[in-house]
């Protein structure tokens, strides 16, 4: 009896503005964790669509060979079984089936740790009275104060204290940490209502591992959807509201004279220039892909890197050029882009190198053996504990995320090793 | 692990780039959180 399956009715498809010069769509297969996004040309999706439970598996996928006679009957069989099946974009027809969950864990991907701390629910409550701020009249009668805000902090307010951070003690710089992450939580919210404002309400903040650091997050998947100006305008969401956080704060300089928030202004600045970093997934990496229209950009320089690693094994029929379906003026861009990262990549990995293999795992025993001297003793020190304690945890993570940084770039030389091998043999 | 290994096999037997499908990641939009590690003098 001939294989019937069907296209998965509860798969939603939207068009994608992207660089590409093909029509590209966004299929979203929803999941009870969280949903999956695949981004497909619109000869797959029609495809895809020609599965209704009535033709026959083969007979379809001869149909796409005789159409597409770049591909062989395995290879498409192969998509069709391997891959659309698992991912639920097809599903066995008259067959009742669950939906398709991909656990959250297996996307976690560049993420090592992920705690939630605020639900979709309640970011929406927060976000949803926020939106009225993208209104472009707002957008455009607030940007002169920020400008005007910048000035006068460097201008005005700088030069009036006696701005050392050797002026700071203990206790102040936890204040301006405390501080400092309720903005960066305030700069959160601001991705969530730009999104919210463009009709998606579905975003999660929290906290997480990226490589060693650690840091906020806002999951804003549901902009894929969006147009590529759209997009943007949520990646600059989070520095946008914290322009806007700031105002205040330097409002609250101008009137209480704190010292304090001098010093919090001066970090919260430092760390919107690093949020810009396109090299990293921080704020700045998603503009730069929103406003080129590479959905991904990092997978990109992978390939890129994959691709020479087959031609400088001599098998370079192992896969195309990974830029080739782009426009010339996308190719020139992600050059230029690939050089810069692999110098930042480069200097990243020799300061994580020396900090980590270096200094923190050669020390990190002695650091063991002190904390549980101090939790051991017979009076315990319980501020000295809780200090040594939360910096013992903060240098694992450290550790912890350059190991498994370790692991993944082993983990995918070998996958290529596997390919070439494969490739080798049958060119043989 | 697991995954990971799957990940490794599924590389060497399909193609994604060869049909022009990319897998979207989940959007995560980060903000460095704030880490200040200068010791006052």
């Amino acid at each position: 009896m001939a294989e019937l399956l069907c296209f998965n009715q509860s798969v939603q498809v939207y068009p994608f503005d992207g660089a590409s010069p093909r029509p590209m769509f966004v299929c979203e297969v929803p999941a009870q964790e969280a949903s999956s996004r695949l981004l497909l040309p619109q000869d797959l999706i029609e495809f895809l669509r020609g599965f209704d439970g009535t033709k026959s598996t083969e007979d379809l996928i001869q149909q796409y060979v005789e159409m597409h006679p770049q591909y062989t009957m395995e290879k498409v069989s192969s998509l069709v079984h391997q891959y659309c099946l698992s991912k639920g974009l097809l599903v066995q027809a008259n067959v009742s089936q669950p939906v398709q969950a991909e656990g959250r864990a297996r996307r976690r991907g560049y993420l090592y740790l992920r705690v939630k701390l605020f639900s979709p629910k309640f970011v929406a409550t927060v976000s949803t009275p926020l939106r009225w701020l993208f209104e472009w009249k707002v957008l455009l009668l607030l940007l002169p104060i920020f400008v005007l805000a910048q000035s006068v902090y460097f201008i005005r307010v700088i030069p009036s204290y006696q701005f050392s951070l050797n002026n700071m003690q203990g206790f102040d710089f936890f204040l301006v940490t405390l501080l400092a992450s309720l903005l960066g939580l305030f700069h959160e919210f601001g991705h969530a209502a730009a999104l919210n404002h463009y009709g998606y309400n579905r975003s999660e903040i929290g906290w997480g591992l990226y490589i060693s650091f650690p840091v906020f997050y806002t999951d804003l998947s549901d902009s894929w959807k969006l147009k590529r100006g759209q997009r943007a305008m949520v990646d600059l969401g989070g520095i946008y509201f914290h322009c806007l956080s700031l105002t205040t704060v330097l409002a609250l300089i101008l009137w209480k004279h704190s010292h304090l928030l001098v010093y919090c202004f001066f970090f919260a600045d430092l760390q919107i220039a690093m949020a810009l970093n396109p090299f990293l997934r921080m704020d700045g990496y998603w503009l730069v892909s929103d406003l080129f229209g590479i959905a991904d950009l990092n997978r990109r320089i992978v390939l890129w890197l994959e691709y020479w690693f087959y031609r400088l094994l001599r098998i370079s029929k192992a896969m195309a050029h990974p830029f080739s379906d782009l426009a010339v003026q996308s190719r020139r861009f992600l050059y230029v882009y690939v050089a810069s990262v692999m110098a930042f990549v480069l200097l990243l990995a020799k300061i994580l190198l020396v900090q980590v293999v270096f200094e923190l795992i050669p020390a990190y025993p002695k650091l063991l053996v002190k904390f549980w001297s101090l939790l051991t003793a017979t009076h315990l020190n319980v501020w000295a504990t809780f200090d040594l304690g939360s910096g013992l945890l903060w240098k694992g993570l450290v550790i912890y995320g350059f190991l498994r940084l370790i692991y993944n770039t082993l983990i995918k030389i070998a996958s290529w090793a596997v390919r070439a091998q494969r490739t080798a043999r049958a060119a043989a | 692990m697991k995954n990971d290994k799957l990940e490794l096999f599924q590389a060497s037997e399909l193609s994604l780039e060869e049909f022009s499908i990319v897998e979207l990641e989940d959007r995560l939009e980060f903000f460095p959180k704030c880490e200040i590690n200068i010791k006052p003098a």
